[in-house]
């Protein structure tokens, strides 16, 4: 297993050093002018130590202020003026870095003249002075700059490893000693003048005060590098430390060296690192004035029109969010998630996204992009050295965009991995057998598998797993709590939808679709809620997971796709893991999704930050989706709304009446098993005197003779798909199991005559489809 | 090239907290020759090497210089605010440490006299004094001592009328 740098450079919120830029430059200023009424006396070749003397104990290479005072003094200014010069310098580089202009300059500067006061100043100086001297130059290093948002969390972790070295070296020191466990410490402490803000002689009586004061100390210190990193105790122990030198500032008067340490531990540890904690507030209906106005007047409408769709095309379940550039304007659950237990449509109901999974791979390739440990334009084999199709100039040079958007020259091969009972390795290994539709990089042919391939790239560069960096990367920082990615985790879920698919014209309960194999295009379980986070995310890029460019590469349309049947969608086109088009004049970046059971829409709207979640549990509940996601997509534009409820329409899936052709040649010699090296197994078996009888895992189809040992399913390969068109010659099956005519077919090879085998699929299907509408 | 930056910044950044770690546990101050020059030369820009024995292992005692002659009897730090009369005890110390030096000991208690002589220019004679006050434990205390201050070291300058 190779080791990866990339968790090092994962961008975490920059506001914990942004805050210790600002803090500690404005404490430094305070602390200045506090002693500028003496600081002569501390500096200069006239004070209480002079140059001449500092000069003689200090490394010469350490610039002091004599340095830096000589060369004004070259040229005619005096030696005290030169001084003020310096100190009016150091005073405005901080205040510079404080409101963050040119802050990497004004930082080099500050801390360049605080390490020349600190070194001319060092019989004066104490640990906070050094402290001071450090973290000014841990804020030159930092290399953000004033519009940055996230820094590396590598460089944050060194900031805050270098402050717990401080305290458990600082604890450990004092635990040496006798009098931190004795309480003499305290006592000594409190009892010298230069500390005495109270008169604290009735310790000596009570001995056991200063004692436990001294061990308080000694745990706050020792703990401190052991307890504030874990979540559940870093408050307290951030509380404590601040405490311990709330109580130093107070008791000894030490203001300044109290002050900085305080805000050291604040900064680092207590302002929140990550994105996600920004985001972990729950999306709320916006009382917004604006935003109410913007969803009441036709919310009413809406929910007509749901109940309508979901009565005309027998929906069980719907669940509906629109989003405001991060709020949820309006959102509400229809109808049920479980018909027979009667149990409600919520927000935080999960639904299984089909494709519209696939932007979160497509996100996670975005993420290594940005942080420059892929390419996307690279080949995928720079990352996946066994990467293989069947055409070998493919292999080598099809990309990550490619993947992305559907140009690796295979078409849509569903049936290759639908319900196979393959692992994701096997399917990937598996992908060389697929037989490609035209070139790499030609134009767009959705194919869902490569999305695996897109999830691969993902493990071997991060060194995590698919749904590891899934979950670290994305989902924890935009705050997508609820979601899983997993058919298994969904189900554990007790408030999760179940799926339905409607058969001649009855709804039936049928199992979940199991999408692990094929996780990285479509196994994202989620809820309005969370996709509120997620669009939230897609059309104001808060939080800023990504820089912007990255971010809006996500959304450029990249693959041109065949025109929609609606005239009112034009200039279609995918980007990486969206769809982006124009509907009426607008631009609309969405995905649909649809798998077993369920159909669901997430798009928004770029130019406005408005978005919309559409959750069905109902199998290929296209027209009403469609019809439903155009109604919204029309009020949330402000455009005069369509009639697509009467537009959009489902057509019956029925059993097609093919006409019988008069046998020709023995039916029963074509029976047996036959072999795809991708796709697996297909059984036939004779049906009758004249049919045959297809089986494909769990999918069943009747085959109705052509004449020519030529046969067409009778049921399509999906609701609206084509038929299967079936040849048989010289112990072959040739199928045509893809879903464009212009699509290669698929050889079986006869491996046992007259099919002994049964399927294990108890009931017929037909498959469902994953795909963009 | 940019995995190469990447794993630059990495080993640097790894190297930084080494240092920190062994400077925090007092080692880098054991390393001599060319190599402890410069650790301490990064260490003085970066503080890297620092170590934070603060009131560590133990307490010690407040120092400060006293000037006393001529009628005239007061401290370096009278009359400052608290932070600067923290930092100018600090200055006694370093003093204290100088006097313990042959090569320093009269540069430095020379520096403050003629601080002296400078503030009070009638002044011919002055005795420099680092005190410590100090402190008894708690039992003492009981007992009834109670804390002084202690001459650490004195000289005595004569101002040299030319």
């Amino acid at each position: 297993m190779t080791w990866s740098m990339q968790p090092l450079f994962r961008p975490v919120s920059a506001r914990p050093i942004i805050a210790l830029r600002v803090g500690l430059p404005l404490l430094l200023l305070f602390h200045l002018v506090w002693l500028s009424s003496d600081i002569l006396s501390l500096h200069g070749s006239r004070g209480i130590v002079p140059w001449e003397l500092t000069d003689l104990l200090r490394d010469p290479r350490v610039p002091g202020l004599s340095t830096l005072a000589r060369p004004w003094m070259l040229v005619g200014i005096g030696e005290e003026p030169a001084i003020v010069l310096l100190l009016s310098v150091y005073a405005g580089s901080l205040l510079a870095l404080a409101l963050g202009v040119h802050a990497r300059i004004s930082a080099f500067v500050a801390w360049g003249l605080h390490l020349g006061l600190l070194t001319s100043a060092f019989a004066s100086y104490y640990g906070v002075d050094q402290l001071a001297n450090t973290f000014l130059f841990y804020l030159f290093v930092a290399s953000f700059r004033r519009r940055d948002e996230t820094i590396a969390v590598g460089g944050l972790r060194v900031v805050q490893a270098h402050l717990c070295v401080v305290y458990l070296a600082a604890g450990l020191d004092k635990a040496r000693g006798h009098q931190w466990w004795n309480g003499e410490a305290i006592w000594q402490t409190v009892s010298q003048p230069v500390f005495a803000t109270f008169d604290l002689a009735s310790f000596a009586a009570h001995s056991w005060i200063p004692m436990l004061l001294g061990w308080a100390t000694l745990v706050v210190e020792i703990g401190y590098a052991l307890f504030v990193w874990p979540r559940h105790t870093r408050k307290v122990w951030c509380l404590a430390t601040i405490g311990l030198h709330l109580g130093t500032g107070v008791l000894m008067g030490l203001v300044f060296f109290s002050s900085v340490m305080i805000l050291l531990t604040s900064c680092l540890f207590l302002i929140p690192e990550t994105v996600a904690e920004r985001a972990r507030t729950r999306p709320r209906l916006a009382f917004a004035p604006v935003a109410m106005m913007m969803c009441l007047p036709w919310s009413p409408e809406l929910e007509s029109l749901v109940h309508r769709l979901m009565a005309r095309d027998h929906v069980p379940g719907v669940a509906v969010g629109i989003v405001d550039r991060g709020h949820l304007v309006y959102g509400r659950g229809f109808g049920e998630r479980d018909v027979e237990a009667g149990l409600p449509v919520t927000l935080e109901t999960l639904f299984p996204l089909g494709s519209a999974s696939k932007a979160f791979t497509a996100t996670a390739l975005a993420l290594l992009a940005d942080e420059g440990e892929i390419a996307l334009d690279a080949p995928v084999r720079a990352y996946l050295p066994d990467f293989s199709l069947a055409d070998p100039t493919a292999s080598a040079t099809v990309t990550t965009r490619d993947i992305l958007t559907h140009r690796s020259g295979l078409p849509r091969h569903d049936l290759f991995w639908y319900e196979a009972p393959l692992s994701r390795d096997e399917l990937y290994h598996r992908l060389r057998f697929l037989e490609p539709s035209g070139p790499p990089h030609d134009r767009w042919r959705y194919n869902s598998a490569m999305y695996v391939v897109g999830g691969r790239i993902v493990e071997h560069v991060s060194g995590q797993t698919w749904e590891s960096f899934v979950q670290s990367r994305i989902l924890g920082p935009v705050g997508m709590r609820r979601t899983v990615l997993s058919t298994e985790a969904m189900v554990r879920d007790d408030d999760h939808a179940t799926a339905y698919a409607l058969h001649d014209g009855d709804l039936h309960r049928i199992p979940t679709f199991d999408a692990n194999a094929i996780a990285p295009a479509g196994a994202v379980q989620t809820s309005v809620n969370d996709l509120v986070r997620w669009l939230t995310f897609h059309a104001t890029r808060s939080p800023p997971l990504l820089g912007e460019d990255m971010w809006r590469e996500l959304h450029r349309s990249q693959a041109d796709m065949p025109a929609a049947d609606e005239p009112e969608v034009r200039n279609r086109h995918y980007a990486l893991g969206w769809i982006r088009e124009t509907y009426r004049g607008h631009a609309l970046v969405m995905h649909d999704g649809a798998i077993d059971g369920f159909t669901v829409h997430v798009g928004f709207l770029p130019e406005t930050g408005r978005g919309l979640v559409i959750l069905m549990n109902r199998d290929l509940a296209t027209a009403a989706l469609m019809a439903l996601a155009y109604s919204a997509y029309d009020r949330l534009l402000g455009l005069e709304p369509l009639d697509w409820e009467g537009r959009l329409q489902e057509i019956p899936t029925r059993t097609m009446n093919v006409a019988k052709t008069t046998l020709d040649f023995p039916i029963e010699t074509v029976a047996g098993t036959y072999e795809h090296p991708a796709y697996g197994e297909i059984t036939i078996r004779t049906k009758g005197d004249d049919e045959l009888a297809m089986e494909l895992r769990t999918l069943r189809f009747t085959l109705a003779y052509r004449g020519a040992r030529r046969f067409l399913s009778r049921e399509p390969i999906a609701d609206g798909g084509p038929h299967i068109a079936v040849r048989f010659a010289n112990e072959k099956l040739i199928a045509a199991l893809n879903f464009d005519a212009g699509d290669p077919v698929q050889v079986f090879t006869l491996t046992a005559p007259r099919a002994t085998r049964r399927s294990r699929a108890s009931s017929p299907r037909t498959a469902g489809t994953s795909g963009a509408r | 090239m940019r995995s190469i930056k990447r794993a630059l910044l990495v080993g640097a950044f790894g190297c930084h907290l080494v240092l920190v770690v062994a400077g925090a546990a007092h080692l880098t101050a054991r390393v001599h020759g060319p190599v402890g020059r410069e650790l301490r030369f990064y260490d003085a820009l970066s503080g890297a090497g620092d170590s934070y024995s603060f009131f560590a292992p133990a307490v010690g005692p407040q120092l400060h210089v006293r000037f006393t002659g001529d009628h005239i009897d007061e401290t370096l730090e009278a009359g400052k605010s608290r932070e600067v009369g923290f930092r100018l005890g600090n200055v006694a110390g370093t003093v204290y440490v100088a006097s313990k030096r042959d090569d320093l000991r009269r540069a430095f208690l020379a520096s403050l006299a003629a601080r002296f002589f400078g503030a009070h220019p009638d002044a011919s004679v002055v005795r420099v004094s680092i005190e410590a006050w100090e402190v008894p434990t708690m039992s003492e205390y009981r007992a009834g001592a109670r804390p002084r201050w202690r001459a650490l070291h004195d000289a005595t300058f004569v101002r040299n009328v030319p």
